[in-house]
């Protein structure tokens, strides 16, 4: 059965290759950079015996240059899964930001997933086939900083949300992880109040649970933190800086 | 430079001595590789495992390649692998043996990458037998942030090929390599041991060994003991089970240095010496394992190293040619019993190779000593600088974290050579370590 990850290149969505690679799927890896995606389907390749075949796509483009992967797929299995551990965030992104910077944070962390699953959509129903969507701790409440990545966030929530309710009667398996802080390069540079996890082990979580439903936190403790912070009175939350 | 993603790290190393802050960037794709300007001076790092700065320095950005560890290409006829440079070498062994294959040149320490044995040219258990780690490098391509990305080997680019190999990451970042693989003769060696009461005997002993692996370990404490030993000598061996895997806690120049004092000193450096040859002698002679525990010797003992504490240690490796080596042994125990210097443990082996760049090879015989820190051992390490530079040795520059630019440039034959073909390789100098400083490559 083969794959798509979206955003393979790096952090978790480079995990996630490597772990369902380990496992014997083909992958289809979707990144910006093929000078990135190209040695690591190499990797898998001589490492797992596998198929993995890298595509450029930058989610930045409208429309979506769906006919490269669509011609991709041919060569490989039938389609059983898009994984989706795309995202960016600005340093720029505070309400009042540019038309510019909000169109592009929108487009890569809500429209281009969005886009992604409702093309799959029809061949993941048929193989009975696995939608996996990530989003961010960010978007438990809205403030100053990254105003519009949180919106985005949110909004891919609400989108699996509905996709959730629209598959509940057929056998498309539809999973929405929130996550907290890992340890990819994103984090690298900051100080950050909380431990980063792993993300190979966050990568073995989400492909042991693969064909389960529902929304999940990960690392699971991020669940208590998220809720305390919805719940803050207001008095208090808006005098937080984070 | 992409905001965010470079940091402030204080960096050590591994002997512990010598400590700087700089700017610390991880990249994990090329972008970010290329992303600082191209005038900010920088230097590449792997694992952090060379004792001395050759992966930091004051204002230069260091770039950790850990996250370019990919296989890239493997030929099966040819038995050649081309991998990133960041792939540690624990890695490639896992991968390689399961295919009957291994890669022969191996340092002590199994969390090393590749990019870091290319860099400081390092040797495995039998460089005599099987040369240094750039022996078996056939191709690397160097990203220069002025030049880009530079495809070299021995054929092609040579100049370039001849200063990257021991040329300690100052001709840009090493991003790939291809390596000659060998074929597994089995996953087992014999490893076995015999006594000897002298370096004198173990430098015999090892002339006329033609192991697999070979190489002495003495104790080096002053006085009547200095130089009783074990010479190891190791073959490859047949065995009906596999081996089991290698078991090894991680550790860094940082957890290296966790306990606050150190443990070594006079006494406990004699104790511990006379118990590991009591041990020895009620041990079979002749120990069996797996190729993994035969290479990486330091994985899974690691109290040795640890118990050098904060303060770290002291270790001088050099090479002496065949007809010095009598003379240099007598000298270096007459050196250590004057001045009673805080020695510990001393090893030997033979090497057999060319020398080039910064590297140190050549054909004689290494000496490598290690000291715990105290009052002696500044004097002790000057006067054995002296006694290199007398005995016509060369010094492993990736071993000492203090030997003197002078000292280099006195006792390593191709240092002026490798001086000049860098400065005309980029007069800026644009990759900068502690070490380049220091040797006044900078």
């Amino acid at each position: 059965m083969t794959y798509i990850i979206v955003g393979a290149s790096s952090g978790l969505g480079r995990a996630l290759a490597e772990r369902f690679a380990a496992a014997g799927c083909e992958l289809v890896l979707l990144s910006r950079d093929l000078r990135d995606t190209s040695p690591l389907a190499s990797h898998l390749a001589i490492k797992y015996a596998v198929k993995v075949s890298p595509v450029a796509m930058d989610l930045n483009r409208n429309p979506l240059p769906f006919a490269a992967i669509d011609t991709t797929l041919e060569g490989h299995l039938p389609l059983k899964g898009l994984l989706m551990p795309a995202g960016i965030n600005d340093d720029s992104d505070v309400v009042g930001l540019s038309d510019k910077t909000l169109e592009y944070l929108t487009r890569i962390n809500y429209l281009a997933p969005c886009q992604l699953l409702n093309h799959y959509l029809p061949l993941l129903e048929e193989n009975s086939g696995v939608i996996v969507g990530f989003g961010s701790v960010a978007t438990a409440r809205g403030r100053s900083r990254n105003a519009a990545y949180a919106a985005a966030k949110r909004a891919l929530e609400s989108y699996f949300e509905s996709l959730a309710h629209y598959a509940a009667n057929s056998a498309l398996s539809c999973q929405y992880y929130v996550l907290g802080y890992l340890d990819t390069n994103l984090a690298f540079a900051q100080n950050l109040l909380f431990p980063l996890a792993s993300v190979d082990r966050t990568a073995d979580i989400v492909y042991n649970r693969r064909f389960s439903n529902g929304r999940r936190f990960l690392p699971r403790p991020w669940y208590i933190l998220y809720r305390v912070v919805q719940f803050l009175p207001w008095a208090i939350f808006k005098r937080l800086s984070f | 430079m992409i905001d965010g993603l470079v940091r402030d790290t204080c960096f050590t190393t591994f002997d512990g001595t010598f400590s700087l802050s700089t700017k610390h960037q991880r990249p994990d794709r090329f972008a970010h590789l290329e992303s600082p300007d191209s005038t900010v001076h920088r230097i590449a790092r792997g694992g952090g495992y060379s004792y001395s700065a050759a992966s930091f320095g004051t204002h230069s950005l260091v770039q950790e390649m850990t996250c370019f560890n990919r296989f890239l290409e493997f030929n099966t006829e040819k038995l050649t692998l081309k991998l990133e440079a960041g792939v540690r070498l624990i890695d490639l062994m896992k991968w390689a043996l399961p295919r009957q294959l291994h890669f022969p040149v191996l340092p002590g320490y199994p969390l090393i990458t590749v990019g870091g044995c290319v860099a400081a040219d390092v040797h495995g258990k039998n460089p005599y037998k099987d040369g240094t780690f750039s022996d078996w490098v056939k191709q690397l391509t160097v990203f220069h942030p002025q030049k880009g990305y530079q495809s070299c080997s021995p054929e092609e680019n040579g100049t370039l090929f001849a200063m990257t190999c021991g040329g300690y990451g100052l001709t840009g970042v090493i991003t790939d390599m291809t390596l000659q693989l060998a074929e597994l003769p089995t996953p087992w060696i014999a490893l076995s041991q015999s006594r000897v009461s002298s370096l004198e005997e173990a430098e015999r002993e090892l002339s006329s060994c033609d192991a697999d692996i070979a190489y002495s370990w003495h104790d080096a404490t002053a006085g009547s003991n200095f130089g009783r030993g074990m010479v190891y000598v190791g073959q490859w061996t047949k065995s009906a089970a596999l081996p089991k895997p290698m078991k090894f806690r991680p550790m860094t120049a940082n957890t290296r240095a966790r306990l606050p004092v150190s443990a070594w000193n006079g006494l406990t450096a004699r104790i511990a010496n006379s118990a590991l040859l009591v041990h020895a002698r009620y041990k079979s002679n002749i120990s069996v394992m797996g190729v993994m525990d035969a290479s990486f010797p330091f994985a899974s003992n690691v109290y040795f190293h640890m118990l050098f504490g904060k303060r770290g240690l002291r270790e001088a490796q050099f090479l002496v040619s065949d007809d010095k080596i009598g003379e240099c042994l007598k000298a270096l125990h007459k050196l250590v019993c004057d001045t009673r210097a805080p020695t510990m443990m001393l090893s030997l082996k033979r090497f057999k190779g060319v020398q080039k760049s910064l590297s140190m090879s050549g054909t004689g015989y290494l000496v490598a000593i290690d000291s715990y820190r105290n009052a002696k051992t500044d004097l002790f390490m000057h006067r054995l600088d002296q006694l290199i530079v007398d005995m016509g040795c060369q010094p492993n520059l990736s071993k000492d974290s203090r030997i003197p630019g002078e000292i280099a440039e006195l006792s390593i034959a191709s240092f002026a050579e490798f001086k000049q073909g860098l400065f005309a390789y980029d007069k800026a100098r644009t990759m900068r370590s502690e070490l380049s400083h220091r040797l006044g490559l900078s």
